[in-house]
């Protein structure tokens, strides 16, 4: 009887599978999309995972407190956030296409992805002006691609053949992209090697209304334009640059902050800011970090800014005998650079832009400065990320008070990439 | 220590005493007086049996005093059956003559263990794949490797292409691959699984997690061992076989015994498939720019035919020697070349951008000398030497202005500057010679009837030299001109003892790992000569296996091994193009155990049931990753620490002379056990690894009713794996993370006229057209046949 039943099973178990097999997908891909959430928050947090990154996004009502575990959400594949427009966010495809994905919060609280516009090489840097006009860089070419954040369709080029190219560089591709009235600042950054290979700090000017290359200006002495998710513009039309400075030549190109004067078009050689200097360490850091830049009112605005030196860079320092000569090997610089990513030896700065001043945030812990350094204005408070060995958290700001005070703390899904109020204008 | 020798001098008592059981041994010859290797020996009544040896000698140990009938049965051979009284002796000689069976010319199913089943049988957890019953059938290596517990084998393409495999948890390098014992590394890619036929093979052995030191050599979670045809007379098999998508594939194996002693042989394979199965895909419609700049005008979801897929690859290969000389039972030398090509539509994923220019192509030349003398000293010795030298060269290009719809359509200048590639991210024209060597020699000393200690062995050495005169100058120069070298010495001590009757089967083994290596020092960018930088390590790993028959239907089996894996040339000394070295990378380890039971019960007339459940546990260090987030060049680094559980069952039964069936199961599960706090990944399952898969298979022949020398089977089977996520899902489901699950069924008609040696095969794979995928998302193809028409000529 037993045999009996084995052989039964053995049979039935193929012949079970043409039923199971032949069921059809009766998944219907043509439900319209429901109405989106208009207001609430959504909380993106990147996992570094050694074979594959991931992201989770997790959308909440209220704003989120106490401890979080944001693998709740969903995940993607990708989710840079690259613009926002009201309840939209605008992200580099959420697999690993390349283009731009349009995401909402649908009805039920999902994280969807309601448009898509492909692009043949990656697409950065993306700025969305208004619901019908945006730009992105299809980085397969020199040209600047104009597009309609509604419809989600290119309607347009901007032909940046003119433009200065370093020659070492072997042609343009481009960090960030300010707009101004009506002119864009586009942040040069060479293709080949890091973004140190330019020795200067070089924007591409474009006319808006004719949607034309204009000019190269350029900038010695600074390098690496840092790109932050808003252009820093005050509310005299003072467009602020942050730059880090190479990383890998000491002494030689430091991060500052650089203007574009209201009403001009050129760089302001008398205006060089250096935050990290006016730190305690200042001028004696071996290593000057600058990583975020994010803007309030009346010239006020805020940085990470390197305040110590890793200890794991420290030692470096004393085997290698100093820091970045030319006992320095690449590894080195790598085994440098994940310290930065891992031990936090940064601090979020208030940096007053007219005065020149610093104020460090002591209520705000030190930061890992190359780990998802992130900042959200949302209403009258910023929120600030911290990384390190005991946190991985948002900080709440009040600049009114000058206090800082942890948010929420995110126990798993990763590192703070991004905290969205949906009902942002 | 006293109860310690207590138990050996009880043990090696039980021994003594044990000897004095009777043994029966002899040799099985034709009616010309040849050997007959591979002969089935099998008393009736029990589940003993064994095989003829390559001089045809057999021994069956520790059988019962009682009456029998001994089966001795050989392919294109008469059975024959004789009745053996045993009675008070230690040892009884019994030699047989067969003659040679029209009617059995094919190859046939005999009750008894084959060699597959013997190894299968060891201490230690190994599936054997006995490919010669497969060789009538039109079926792919790489699908009868995924039919077995445990073992995953995914492509990036169809027939020919990348090969992934997953074998208990185990991934990528973890898994090392053989060709007839010889680490495929050394051979190139011309011989491996995702194209050598199954008519080339004589068998599949899958190591799972534990190597012997005979077959080891650096292998973290297992090895699969391709074993050569082997022949023992003259033989003439020839097949060729044709199929959907233009796919074409001829073997051919001649062998020729001259006298008793001296042999030549010939066999090569060609493969062709354009592998323009079709799929569906996001295709983009282009538009150019005032200024002629390209960009994407729209989308649209079509379906395509694979344009750029094309696999070609062929093998020759000359041998000869003598064999059965006094000082020898074999000295044979090989001589083949190989040669493949290969297009890849895309890179790791499907996008909206095939590739429509990319190739790879490989050449080499393998030489293999081999000597093998069993019995040296009075039986007390066996050595085994094996030593290849081999010269690889392979072209990857990968360097196009051109880009490609999936219509095929070329948009020419659609790519510039360092995007000018389709899948490796730069221009590439690498262009590299690999000259290598390996050198194994293994002795077996045979202390006593049921003590072996093996000694082997291990030596290779690789030097890779060549240009990519588009890849990265390092100080002016082309850093792939200087050549890069890498040697490993692998030393392994295996201890076997067979106790109680061999009821107790114990193995113990070390292992000793050297490896070294120079290649151009990257680090050295200040230098105005560019040094050389040499590399040195060693490390050392153990293991041991047990089996105890509880009785001569069941055993249970246990083994583990703390196996390593040295770095690859490319993950110490980097590759000059994506990885830079990393000259304190250190080897990977594991722990690897497993614990099994194995019952197999014959009945009356031919009918049997087997059962094969096993457990098994890996816990993984210092996994090698490529860490791409670095100042320029990413970085080969140890990171991840693993552990995988699981269970796997293979299931059989033989109901009759017509009917069988089997069914294969595996549950495991892989978790991130690493140390680095800063990974959210740690304590999570390790993503893009199925956890649940089972296969199943049913055979039916109409042997019966069909005349004697003809038969007609058939064969159905089918695959189901369980859906599974290819990054970390959330709390709420993305479908778009999701692999789906995935039901295949297969179905096979083969007819043999075994006189005339003839078979006809037709394979309907996936014959529901149902939806299957490759590695991540890579889609399959739908229904597609095969059909094989192959002759096998027996001289006597």
């Amino acid at each position: 009887m037993k045999k009996a039943r084995f052989l039964l099973l053995i049979v039935l178990l193929p012949i079970s599978t043409l039923f199971i097999g032949s069921c059809s997908d009766d998944d219907d891909n043509n439900n319209p999309i429901p109405e989106s959430k208009k207001s609430g928050f959504v909380l993106v947090t990147q996992v570094g995972l050694s074979t594959v990154e991931s992201f989770f996004s997790q959308f909440s009502e209220e704003f989120p407190t106490g401890a979080i575990d944001n693998t709740q959400g969903k995940s993607f594949e990708n989710f840079f956030v690259r613009g926002q427009l009201g309840n939209e966010l605008y992200v580099n495809t959420v697999d690993q296409a390349k283009g731009v994905s349009k995401v909402v919060v649908s009805a039920t609280g999902e994280i969807e992805v309601i448009g898509e516009l492909a692009t043949i090489d990656a697409a950065f840097p993306v700025e969305i002006v208004d619901s019908n006009t945006g730009y992105l860089d299809d980085r397969n070419d020199l040209d600047i691609e104009i597009f309609n954040p509604s419809t989600m369709m290119l309607t347009g080029s901007i032909d940046m053949s003119s433009a200065l190219v370093v020659p070492q560089a072997d042609d343009n591709i481009y960090q960030e992209f300010i707009v101004r009235d009506d002119k864009m600042f586009v942040a040069y950054r060479p293709r080949k090697g890091t973004a140190y290979a330019s020795d200067s700090l070089i924007f591409h000017v474009i006319d808006l209304t004719t949607n034309t290359f204009e000019k190269s200006i350029v900038l010695d002495g600074h390098k690496a334009p840092v790109s932050s998710q808003d252009p820093i513009i005050d509310e005299q039309g003072n467009i602020y640059i942050a730059t880090q400075g190479d990383l890998t030549v000491p002494n030689l190109f430091r991060p500052s902050i650089v203007k574009i004067p209201a009403g001009s078009t050129e760089f302001d050689p008398e205006y060089n800011f250096k935050p990290i200097d006016l730190t305690p360490l200042g001028a004696g850091l071996p290593i000057q970090v600058l990583t975020q830049f994010i803007y309030d009112a009346n010239g006020i605005a805020y940085i990470v800014g390197g305040v110590e030196v890793p200890p794991t860079i420290l030692q470096l320092f004393a085997e290698k005998g100093g820091p970045f000569d030319g006992n320095w090997t690449p590894a080195d610089f790598g085994i440098a650079f994940d310290a930065l990513r891992t031990e936090p030896s940064a601090k979020w700065i208030e940096v007053d832009l007219n005065a020149q001043t610093i104020n460090i945030i002591d209520d705000i812990p030190l930061t890992s400065p190359f780990s998802g350094a992130n900042a959200s204005k949302i209403g009258a408070n910023f929120y600030f990320s911290v990384v390190g060995d005991q946190e991985n958290a948002f900080y709440q700001y009040t600049p009114s008070t000058k206090t800082g005070i942890r948010a929420f703390q995110i126990t798993d899904g990763g590192i703070p990439a991004g905290l969205y109020d949906l009902s942002q204008n | 220590m006293q109860i310690f020798s207590t138990i050996i001098f009880l043990l090696i008592g039980y021994q003594i005493v044990q000897a004095q059981q009777v043994s029966i041994s002899g040799k099985v010859i034709d009616s010309n007086d040849e050997p007959l290797t591979g002969a089935t020996i099998q008393i009736d009544k029990y589940d003993i049996g064994t095989v003829t040896d390559v001089k045809g000698f057999y021994k069956l140990k520790n059988v019962p005093i009682g009456n029998y009938v001994l089966v001795v049965s050989s392919v294109g051979y008469t059975k024959q059956l004789r009745t053996v009284v045993i009675e008070g002796k230690s040892a009884i000689t019994l030699d047989f003559v067969l003659k040679e069976s029209v009617s059995e010319l094919g190859e046939v199913v005999v009750r008894g263990k084959s060699q597959a089943q013997e190894i299968a049988e060891q201490s230690i957890q190994i599936s054997s794949i006995d490919a010669r019953s497969l060789q009538v059938q039109a079926v792919e290596a790489t699908r009868v490797l995924d039919e077995l517990p445990g073992v995953r084998i995914r492509q990036s393409g169809g027939f020919g292409s990348q090969t992934e495999i997953q074998l208990n948890g185990a991934v990528g390098n973890a898994v090392r691959l053989y060709y007839d014992g010889i680490p495929v590394e050394y051979i190139g890619s011309g011989l491996s699984i995702n194209n050598l036929p199954i008519n080339m093979i004589d068998r599949i052995d899958v190591y799972k997690g534990v190597m012997p030191v005979e077959i080891g050599t650096d292998a973290l979670g297992g090895g699969i061992n391709l074993i050569q045809k082997k022949f023992f007379n003259s033989f003439l098999d020839a097949s060729y076989e044709i199929g959907s998508f233009n796919t074409h594939r001829a073997t051919f194996n001649a062998y020729h015994a001259q006298d008793s002693n001296f042999f030549i042989g010939f066999n090569g394979f060609f493969n062709y498939a354009e592998n323009n199965y079709k799929m569906e895909v996001t295709n983009n419609i282009y538009g150019r720019t005032d200024n002629g700049n390209l960009f994407i005008a729209d989308q649209e979801d079509i379906e395509i035919e694979r344009f750029h897929n094309d696999h070609q690859s062929y093998f020759a290969e000359f041998h000869g020697g003598i064999r059965d000389k006094k000082w020898a039972d074999e000295l044979s030398y090989r001589i083949g070349y190989t040669s493949r090509y290969d297009e890849f539509q895309h890179g790791a994923r499907v996008g909206n951008i095939p590739a429509g220019e990319i190739t790879q192509e490989e050449n080499a030349i393998i030489q293999r000398l081999t000597y093998i003398k069993n019995g040296l000293l009075n039986g007390f010795l066996d050595i085994n030497y094996q030593g290849t030298l081999n010269f690889v060269n392979e072209l990857t290009l990968d360097s196009t202005i051109n880009l490609y719809d999936w219509r095929g359509q070329v948009i020419q200048g659609g790519r510039t500057g360092d995007n000018a590639s389709e899948v490796l991210g730069r221009p590439t024209s690498r262009d590299i010679d690999q000259t290598s060597t390996s050198q194994r020699l293994t002795t077996v000393l045979r202390l006593h009837e049921d003590h072996d200690l093996t000694l082997s062995h291990f030596y290779a050495r690789q030097k890779f030299v060549g240009e990519d005169p588009f890849g990265p100058q390092i100080l002016g120069q082309d850093p792939n001109k200087t050549p890069a070298i890498l040697a490993k010495n692998i030393s392994g001590i295996s201890y076997q003892s067979r106790w109680f009757n061999e009821k107790l089967i114990m193995t113990l083994f070390g292992k000793y790992y050297q490896y070294s290596g120079e290649s151009i020092d990257l680090f050295q960018v200040n230098a105005s000569v560019l040094p050389l930088r040499k590399f040195e390590d060693e490390t050392w790993g153990y293991g041991t296996g047990i089996k105890w028959v509880v009785n001569n239907n069941l055993f249970v089996r246990s083994s583990y091994e703390q196996a390593t894996r040295i770095p690859d040339e490319a993950e110490i000394f980097g590759n000059f193009t994506t990885a830079r070295p990393n000259y304190s990378i250190r080897p990977e380890r594991s722990d690897n155990f497993n614990l099994g039971i194995f019952y197999q019960k014959y009945f009356n007339g031919s009918r049997s049931v087997k059962l094969d459940l096993n457990t098994f546990l890996r816990l993984q260090e210092d996994l090698i990753f490529f860490n791409a987030n670095d100042i320029s060049l990413g970085q080969f680094k140890n990171q991840d620490n693993a552990e995988a559980r699981g269970i796997e069952l293979a299931l059989s039964g033989r109901f009759s002379d017509a009917l069988s069936a089997q069914l294969n199961l595996t549950k495991q599960r892989v978790i991130n056990t690493s140390e680095n706090l800063n990974d959210v990944s740690v304590g999570k399952p390790i993503p893009n690894r199925p956890d649940f898969f089972v296969n199943s298979s049913l055979n039916y022949s109409l042997c019966n009713l069909m005349p004697q020398d003809k038969e007609l089977s058939f064969t159905w089977s089918f695959n189901y794996i369980e859906e599974f996520n290819f990054i970390l899902d959330g709390g709420q489901r993305n479908d778009d993370n999701w692999v789906p699950r995935q039901i295949l069924n297969d179905f096979g008609a083969t007819y043999q006229i075994k006189d005339k040696g003839l078979s006809l095969s037709l394979q309907v794979n996936n014959i529901l057209d149902a939806e299957a995928f490759d590695n991540i998302s890579i889609p399959r193809p739908g229904r597609n046949y095969r059909f094989k028409i192959r002759y096998l000529f027996k001289n006597s």
